[in-house]
């Protein structure tokens, strides 16, 4: 951790909102990215985003700074993500139509936004955790110690519950493979 | 056919096998069909899963950040105190000092406080304050009787000399050089 963020964080600590602020601005981006991963919506990803760090300055006493400011608000919004995909079941509404590079014409657009609802599909099944340990796998390139220290499950959990969604994955995604 | 594992194979695959597992996996995949097949599909699926994971939008820090400053002030919400045992310790220590302090105080104490502790009881003896001059008064009054002075009237006082026959005795001028023999420390 660096001194300024240090120095950023004791202010923030003391209730300097402006500080606080600051913090955000530095890490908004990687928080917002992770919510969007988890929830696969624009509005629950700010949402998301937004709750995470109003838990973090409110928990903020409780930081100690053994990790780096960003882990500790990964941390948070793993937790309240997965809280609110428990909650509130969602993943039901679809990402954004966005073609992939190279597919332009009717029938490849066509079978792009098949694939698309049907890797939402195929998401959307998956349980909490089997969800946020691919996301962490998959788009996070994070190692299965990572994984195991960030979710604070065994090793041996981790690796089951991966190898779970993948196959979960490939049965929804069969015809697509 | 005994190696065959579909965990292996995507275990294989996401470099999550040990050095010796990988190796024995390799050598079992390039006889086995099954295996060769399974790690094709798990390789088509993440490809197809790869292409999925760019579509992330770009997040606006205005929107955010009103959206924490809303909830922030609806909900009243500063930074929680951690409980820290000092919070405890620090004023306690110090009134626990304070007292140690005002208990075990130096001797003397205030020179009022010694003359109502270490004046005899004798009518006797203020008789003797009383018939000291107003010099030698001034002279109590500013340094007042400390302990050893008062210690070294008592002393004398009870010595089993009788003062108090000579006191008798005594007119005012030879009281008063009595008093300052006394305090003075002189032979009388």
């Amino acid at each position: 951790m660096s001194e300024k963020e240090k120095e950023l964080i004791e202010k923030a600590k003391e209730g300097d909102e402006k500080s606080f602020e600051v913090l955000m601005e530095e890490n908004y981006q990687r928080v917002f990215n992770l919510a969007f991963r988890l929830l696969r919506n624009e509005d629950d990803a700010y949402e998301l985003t937004s709750d995470t760090f109003l838990r973090a300055y409110q928990s903020l006493g409780k930081f100690r700074g053994a990790s780096s400011f960003y882990t500790y608000l990964y941390r948070i919004c793993l937790n309240l993500g997965i809280n609110r995909i428990k909650k509130k079941k969602i993943l039901t509404v679809p990402v954004k139509d966005k073609e992939i590079p190279g597919v332009n014409g009717p029938i490849e657009v066509y079978q792009n936004k098949r694939l698309k609802e049907a890797i939402e599909n195929a998401l959307r099944h998956l349980s909490p955790r089997e969800r946020v340990v691919f996301l962490l796998r998959h788009n996070e390139d994070r190692t299965i110690k990572e994984i195991t220290q960030l979710l604070d499950i065994k090793e041996g959990t981790v690796k089951a519950t991966y190898f779970h969604a993948i196959k979960k994955l490939q049965e929804f995604l069969r015809e697509y493979l | 056919m005994k190696n065959c594992s579909q965990e292996k194979v995507l275990f294989y695959l996401e470099g999550m096998l040990s050095e010796k597992e990988s190796e024995d996996f390799f050598s079992h995949l390039e006889t086995c069909g099954e295996c060769q097949k399974e790690l094709k599909r798990i390789q088509r699926l993440k490809e197809i899963l790869a292409n999925e994971r760019k579509e992330i939008p770009e997040p606006n820090l205005s929107r955010i950040l009103s959206d924490f400053r809303r909830k922030r002030l609806a909900k009243r919400i500063k930074p929680e105190r951690r409980f820290s045992w000092r919070l405890v310790f620090l004023p306690v220590g110090a009134l626990a000092i304070i007292l140690f302090l005002f208990l075990f105080r130096p001797f003397p104490p205030t020179a009022d406080k010694a003359t109502e502790v270490y004046l005899p009881v004798d009518l006797s003896y203020y008789e003797i304050i009383e018939n000291i001059p107003s010099e030698v008064k001034e002279e109590l009054g500013t340094r007042l009787l400390t302990k050893s002075d008062l210690e070294k009237l008592e002393g004398e006082i009870l010595s089993g000399f009788d003062y108090f026959a000579l006191l008798e005795e005594l007119d005012k001028k030879e009281k008063e050089v009595l008093v300052e023999n006394l305090i003075g420390g002189g032979d009388l």
